[in-house]
């Protein structure tokens, strides 16, 4: 009703069009009307025209398109009239200050993040977090669908009815392990018969039969570790002067041996107790030790001893299974003599950490119900688990108090609580998240800021690097790449962990020591193993996986741009590509995406005649003759070349073959640069890096791709900041405090 | 490549129709029909793919196929159709996406990075008929997980580029890609059914548990807007086929098939990895685990090298080949490559019986790309083979020609028909294709 309201009024004309008259319109004039005015409209555009800043807020495409040109210095072009860098930035401001969609001083809206559901690394953190329970979600279940970058977007992960299986399964298998469920006085049987026996021998009619030495062989699936008990049914036709020998195989290795005096028809069943260690498929076996044949021994009835199988069973286990952890921990804390209460209050608490909120009375009472009555209370919180981990509650971030469509609204402290944890931890609310969301005292921005902190320093905020800073520059990509073993021998998987490991290590110190977010392009430090030293050629002593911080100062490396893998990965797996990694440092690193190649733009000659005749460098300058290449390439060739020094792995290097590398670099607004330092020196100067930063954790960490009126947020996020930029943990407090992280828009 | 094929020789179509039987709204066939569809990357070398004449296959196979010399009785070339959405129709660059996304539904994808938008596919509308009797309403392998990394292919979600099979127009259906766990799946009912018995134990439970969540579905489901109505859609309709499992009370564990069948490794290449998806594919089908299946060899747009080849480039780079005769030759022979897997698909599913017959005769099987030339990015004149299915009527040996840009649809939608589903218009399809 409200927004109704001040939709119906009109805004104040004055302050806008005051800007519009002494900022806009100059500007436009000055620097746009030559080329597209109303006499002449260069590619179709006419810029002047529009009498207030309405009425070019009704036209937000093309507004949109042309503070991108601007911003880019691609407009106005080169040999026209030229702003100067404070009027293109006072343009800039009041350009997306008036294109974002609310009104200026009201609250803009918070967008509405499609529901989440638990991605991967959340589940298995989550899992990991509430129970202890080790469940390794990202091998189980199918990758994660990615939107905008992520895979934290709610839109993009989907839920097909493959992972509705697995997730169920999963649900099954976690209960399992945190209930532990005491089945012991009626064990498991495990039979294998004749046909499920393997050996040199036959299944013939009811019984294995055995006419060499060696093993009877078939496979069980044993759920934990404990004792079971083997058993088999043997006889044997009897020859020479003893009776048949037989011993008790598991895996390979005998264990028990027993005598089988007994003949065919007359069966007699061997057991035998041991303990197994490891869960999961074991091969056991009856091994006959003692083949006998003697043709010319004087009784033809004995002449042939052959061992008779009728089955192997394996039961167990037969010992009582430990309780888990959780369990004791939980079930010590509610005195047993509370009867049916006493359950009613586990599964309250159960319920609440699980889902995340408090459970209603008639959501308790459904699962008070879901189990036989008469089962013991572990077998019925067994199956609740079970169910409160298959349930959509648990399942996905439901973020709805049935507001009506399109309300703005803050978000409940659970609501909050859950954003906080996902965002940060990639996992759920800890206890004292619960707490304090159950206090009702996590809304304020004091409490906030202090939590945020704390939650930087906890281990589990390690996820921010996994998740969020691999994604964002690309570095999940090092599973796929495959760099030319002939040309680059020294590349193995483990030197690949290690570059994806000096990426997460160095965001993370840079977040935790609240480093300026500019020290990701240009820090003099990083974190290295010893593979990677060598890699490097750093001289200092460290075992491969032994990760330390290391100073590059008497290198050129600097900042990500010198990271090994972010190197690899934008190469072919015979050379480097200074498209790929111009494109990447436009995409990634800027949030300044070239346009895709049109139709038919063909790819570089690497004939063999033309790679010995001609260096990388200049069969690219061939390509950005043509002028439909040239626009973006000019943009995007330069920085590559910048850093030609690193080869396609990230070592440094003099030479590519027999072409000295030439790093040099001019872009499109006509700066220079030379090699590494140099082109870090350039972007370092370039204000779209710190918003690039920022609009990526803000995607990450809302779940949405940004639109329109995100502009606002980003520059209110980033403002109070100034020029030299925030430090990253400051940062991601401001992410945190922004209306956009707060609220939220009821869906439609 | 399993070992213990061939030991799985019940006839469980009959035990389905003989059992208390599950409702059924369609008549099949027995024995039942199978659809199989297999998708290869990046486009095809047409010059050493395609017979000179239309007509008897030549004496002399093309490069390409020379492979399925073996099966020369049992497959054809088909030549003129088309794919139009695969085009860029104003989309601009992404072929490689719309390729994979085209290619069984026939419609134009939303070009996002964010929610995707396309349409049901053919083998899953085929599934929704066939699938009814079957554990498992349809199988989606592959030897490529889907991409962990955001950026796929000029602003197209990478939902796009590693999915052919589609249950609506906003989920992919997703896909396997471990041999192990797949058989583990359909003839073990899942990681921790030791036996029968500890399977009926946990159908019981697990029918209790699908009640709860379903009714938890249904109340959250009063509180949300449109947007996250549809997640909860995806939700919904997963609960509903696994109800539909339990329901259809088929044993969870397929005993004919034997514990030493179980893929226990790692694939260690390409090749094995295709082989064993290939396996458990043809072992499904003979335990009419399921009736229609999809294998997406690998994703769209795939840059793996195949040094085993000689190939030290990546596959996608060097299809766009600008004419260059080394990468014309890398091309050709990945794509014979890609063919040798097939043949080995081929040789399971003819070496698997039912009765007298071979399963291949009653499975229907395409294999191609939704590329031509890599190069060109064309979407006309597409590679692709058709094999299998003689007991429907098809014939084989030739190289047949379809009129340019022929809906490659029409083409699915006649197999269809012939395992009766009846389907009158997917995506741009104009018909039923004659004369297959």
């Amino acid at each position: 009703m409200l927004s109704l309201l001040l939709l119906l009024l009109p805004a104040d004309p004055a302050f806008h069009d005051d800007s519009f008259e002494e900022l806009a319109r100059p500007f436009v004039r000055s620097y746009c009307a030559a080329c597209h005015g109303n006499d002449k409209a260069e590619g179709g555009l006419t810029l002047t025209g529009y009498g207030s800043a309405a009425a070019l807020r009704a036209d937000p495409e093309v507004w949109d398109y042309v503070r991108e040109r601007v911003e880019l210095v691609e407009m106005p072009p080169r040999g026209a009239a030229l702003p100067s860098g404070d009027e293109r930035a006072a343009f800039l401001t009041w350009l997306t200050r008036e294109l974002s969609d609310a009104p200026p001083g009201e609250a803009p809206d918070p967008g509405r993040p499609v529901m989440r559901r638990l991605n991967n690394a959340q589940y298995q953190n989550a899992v990991r977090d509430l129970f202890g329970v080790d469940f390794p979600a990202r091998q189980r279940f199918p990758s994660d669908g990615i939107g905008h970058g992520f895979d934290t977007v709610g839109e993009a992960l989907t839920l097909p009815e493959l992972r509705l299986e697995k997730l169920l399964e999963a649900a099954e298998a976690i209960a399992g392990q945190v209930f532990v469920v005491d089945d012991s006085d009626d064990p498991p049987v495990r039979r294998l018969d004749p046909e499920d026996l393997n050996g040199r021998g036959n299944p013939r009619g009811d019984a294995y039969v055995m006419p060499f030495g060696g093993d009877v062989t078939g496979s069980v699936v044993l759920p934990r570790a404990g004792r079971y008990r083997m058993r088999m049914r043997l006889a044997a036709s009897q020859a020479g002067d003893e009776p048949a020998r037989v011993a008790f195989v598991v895996d390979g290795r005998a264990l028990h041996e027993v005598e089988v005096p007994e003949s065919p028809g007359q069966g007699k069943v061997h057991e035998h107790e041991l303990r197994l260690e490891v869960p999961g498929p074991r091969n056991v076996a009856a091994r006959f030790l003692n083949d006998y044949y003697d043709p010319d021994f004087p009784d033809p009835q004995k002449r042939d001893r052959n061992l008779v199988v009728e089955w192997i069973e394996v039961v167990g286990p037969i010992d009582a299974p430990p309780a888990s952890a959780f369990q004791a921990e939980l079930l010590a804390r509610y005195p047993a003599d509370l009867g049916r209460a006493r359950e009613r209050a586990i599964l309250g608490e159960l319920t609440r950490r699980v889902w995340r909120r408090p459970a209603t009375d008639v959501e308790l009472e459904r699962l008070e119900r879901l189990p036989p009555a008469e089962d013991p209370l572990v077998a019925r919180l067994h199956l609740q688990l079970t169910a409160l981990l298959a349930s959509p509650h648990f399942l996905f971030f439901v973020e709805s108090d049935g507001s009506s469509a399109g309300q703005v609204r803050p978000l409940n402290d659970h609501e909050l609580a859950t954003r906080l944890a996902a965002f940060l931890w990639s996992s759920v609310p800890d206890r004292r998240l619960d707490a304090l969301a159950d206090a009702g005292e996590l809304g304020g921005p004091v409490v906030l800021e202090a939590l945020v902190r704390d939650m930087l320093a906890d281990p589990r905020s390690n996820a921010l690097g996994e998740d969020f800073a691999l994604q964002w520059l690309g570095l999940r990509a090092l599973d796929e790449v495959a760099p030319d073993p002939e040309l680059f021998p020294g590349w193995s998987a483990a030197l690949a962990g290690a570059m994806s490991q000096e990426t997460q290590r160095v965001f993370l110190l840079a977040v935790r020591e609240n480093r300026s977010v500019w020290e990701l392009l240009d820090g003099d430090w990083t974190v290295v193993d010893g593979l990677l030293a060598e890699h490097y050629g750093l001289d200092v002593a460290l075992a491969p996986g032994e990760f330390e911080r290391v100073s590059l100062a008497d290198t050129p490396r600097r900042g990500v741009l010198g990271h090994a893998g972010v190197l690899t990965v934008t190469s072919d797996p015979t050379r480097t590509s200074p498209v790929k990694r111009g494109k990447w440092v436009l995409e990634v690193l800027l949030a300044a995406p070239p346009p895709s190649p049109p139709p038919g733009a063909d790819s570089l000659d690497e004939s063999a005649e033309a790679i010995s005749a001609l260096s990388l460098r200049e069969r690219l300058g061939n390509h950005r003759e043509r002028l439909e290449c040239a626009v973006c390439h000019d943009r995007m060739d330069p920085i590559g070349f910048g850093l030609e020094p690193y080869d396609a792995v990230g070592r440094l290097r003099e030479f590519d073959g027999k072409f000295p590398i030439d790093a040099s670099g001019v872009l499109p607004d006509g700066r220079s640069f030379d090699g590494p330092e140099g082109l870090v020196g350039v972007l370092r100067q370039d204000p779209r890096f710190p918003r690039a930063v920022t609009e990526k954790l803000f995607v990450y960490a809302l779940g949405r791709g940004l639109e329109r009126g995100d502009r606002r947020h980003v520059q209110a996020i980033l403002e109070p900041f100034g020029s030299q930029g925030p430090g990253l943990a400051d940062l991601i407090v401001a992410i945190v405090l922004s209306d956009a992280f707060r609220t939220t828009r009821a869906g439609n | 490549m399993l070992r213990g094929f061939g030991t799985a020789m019940a006839l469980p179509w009959l035990e389905a129709m003989a059992s208390a039987a599950p409702v059924t709204r369609l008549r099949v066939p027995e024995p039942p029909p199978r659809l199989l569809w297999v998708y290869v990357p990046n486009g095809v070398h047409m010059q050493d793919w395609t017979p000179a004449a239309e007509g008897a296959l030549p004496e002399e196979l093309p490069w390409i196929l020379q492979p399925l010399e073996a099966h020369r009785s049992s497959f054809s070339v088909l030549s003129g159709l088309a794919h139009h959405h695969a085009r860029a129709n104003g989309d601009g660059p992404g072929d490689h996406a719309r390729a994979a996304a085209v290619w069984l539904t026939g419609l134009q994808p939303k070009k996002t990075d964010g929610e995707v938008g396309l349409g049901v596919s053919v083998d899953q509308v085929a599934a929704k008929t066939l699938g009814n009797l079957t554990r498992f309403k349809s199988l989606e392998l592959g030897c490529d997980a889907g991409r962990t990394n955001g950026r796929c292919d000029s602003g197209y979600s990478c939902a796009y580029s590693g999915h052919i099979a589609w249950t609506s127009a906003t989920t992919p259906a997703a896909k396997e890609t471990q041999p192990h766990v797949v058989f583990d799946r359909l003839f073990r009912g899942g990681v921790d059914a030791a036996s029968h018995a500890a399977a009926t134990e946990r159908a019981q439970r697990r029918r209790s548990v699908l009640d709860f969540v379903r009714a938890d579905a249904k109340r959250l489901d009063r509180q949300l807007g449109t947007e996250d109505r549809r997640k909860l859609d995806e939700y919904q309709a997963g609960v509903r086929e696994l109800e539909r499992r339990i329901e259809l009370a088929r044993p969870e564990r397929v005993d004919s098939v034997r514990d030493d069948a179980r893929p226990t490794h790692r694939p260690q290449d390409l090749a094995q990895h295709a082989q064993l998806l290939g396996d458990l594919i043809a072992l499904a089908f003979q335990t009419d685990s399921t009736r229609v299946a999809t294998l997406m060899v690998l994703n769209e747009g795939s840059n793996r090298p195949y040094r085993n080849l000689g190939v030290n480039e990546g596959h996608h780079s060097i299809s766009h080949h600008g004419g260059d005769t080394q990468k014309h030759d890398w091309i050709r022979r990945i794509d014979r490559f890609h063919v040798e897997q097939f043949a080995h698909v081929l040789t399971r599913l003819s070496e698997a019986r039912e009765g007298a017959e071979r399963v291949l005769d009653r499975t229907m099987v395409v294999y191609g790309s939704n590329i031509a030339d890599g190069n060109q990015h064309a979407h006309h004149d597409l590679p692709t083979l058709l094999a299998g299915g003689k007991a429907f009527g098809i014939e084989h040996g030739r190289h047949a020609v379809w009129p340019e840009h022929t809906p490659l649809m029409n083409l699915h939608l006649e197999l269809c028909a012939r395992a009766g589903v009846t389907i009158d218009k997917l995506g741009d399809s104009t018909g039923r294709l004659a004369g297959v």
